[in-house]
């Protein structure tokens, strides 16, 4: 039963019809040709990282300035 | 064939080399499509479509990511799975294709007509499968795709794949046995 079943699930295939490649080509050659897509480039990411950490030191620094000014003006 | 490298040619602008590309796919993707009990006009229609998706999409697929044929295949199995859910409420398409393949039989030979007998009743406990179970099964049937890549394909494990075979097999068997007695 299990050949049976695997040559009756070999028939049940469709088969492509004649000159089913050309149609298809026919209709690639309407579209716009394949290109490869453009991925960010890998240091993108750093830079984001880089600026994250040069504006929070930045930050840092502001909050102990305005705090030391402020102990030592009182 | 060398697909990374057909892939190659055709995002350097060879159009041509996507045509060994459809003639290395067509025939196990109208297999797959035939066993998953579509009428042969809408799995023409479906595996155009494939092809075309897939000439859009090309610069998005991964070689690393995926085999070709899993990426493929995931095209046809949505467009495929699409047309079954849309399809479901009226079921004239496969009523009329049963019509039509019980028709030319007639005229044929009687071996012929056994057999065109036989994939009418296979067609038929097909469409009976649930359509996660008819997917499996029609997908394990394409040899270029392994266990492991149909379980990427249905987003499962390889175990789930096993017992969802088994329990396909088991259904069409019982209904094959069903429509003999």
């Amino acid at each position: 039963m299990n050949s049976r079943l695997e040559d009756l699930l070999e028939s049940a295939a469709l088969e492509p019809p004649e000159g089913f490649a050309v149609r298809v080509m026919a209709g690639v050659k309407g579209l716009p040709p394949a290109r490869k897509a453009r991925n960010a480039p890998r240091w993108m990411p750093w830079i984001a990282v880089v600026c994250g950490f040069v504006l929070s030191i930045d930050e840092l620094v502001s909050f102990i300035l305005s705090a030391w000014i402020t102990v030592t003006a009182n | 064939m060398d697909i990374a490298n057909l892939l190659k040619r055709i995002v350097d602008g060879d159009r041509d080399a996507f045509a060994e590309v459809v003639e290395t796919f067509q025939r196990p993707l109208f297999g797959f499509l035939g066993r998953m009990g579509l009428p042969k006009a809408v799995a023409v229609e479906i595996a155009q479509e494939t092809f075309l998706r897939a000439w859009r999409n090309l610069g998005q697929y991964q070689t690393g990511r995926a085999e070709f044929s899993t990426w493929l295949f995931s095209i046809a199995r949505n467009l495929a799975l699409n047309e079954l859910t849309r399809a479901s409420n009226n079921d004239e398409a496969t009523a009329q294709d049963a019509g039509a393949m019980s028709g030319s039989a007639s005229s044929e030979p009687l071996h012929q007509l056994v057999r065109s007998q036989m994939n009418i009743q296979l067609q038929n406990a097909l469409l009976r499968l649930p359509l996660p179970e008819r997917t499996t099964l029609a997908l394990a049937c394409v040899r270029e795709l392994p266990l492991a890549e149909i379980a990427v394909l249905e987003g499962t494990t390889v175990g789930a794949i096993k017992t969802r075979l088994h329990r396909a097999k088991a259904k069409l068997r019982q209904s094959l046995e069903a429509s003999d007695e």
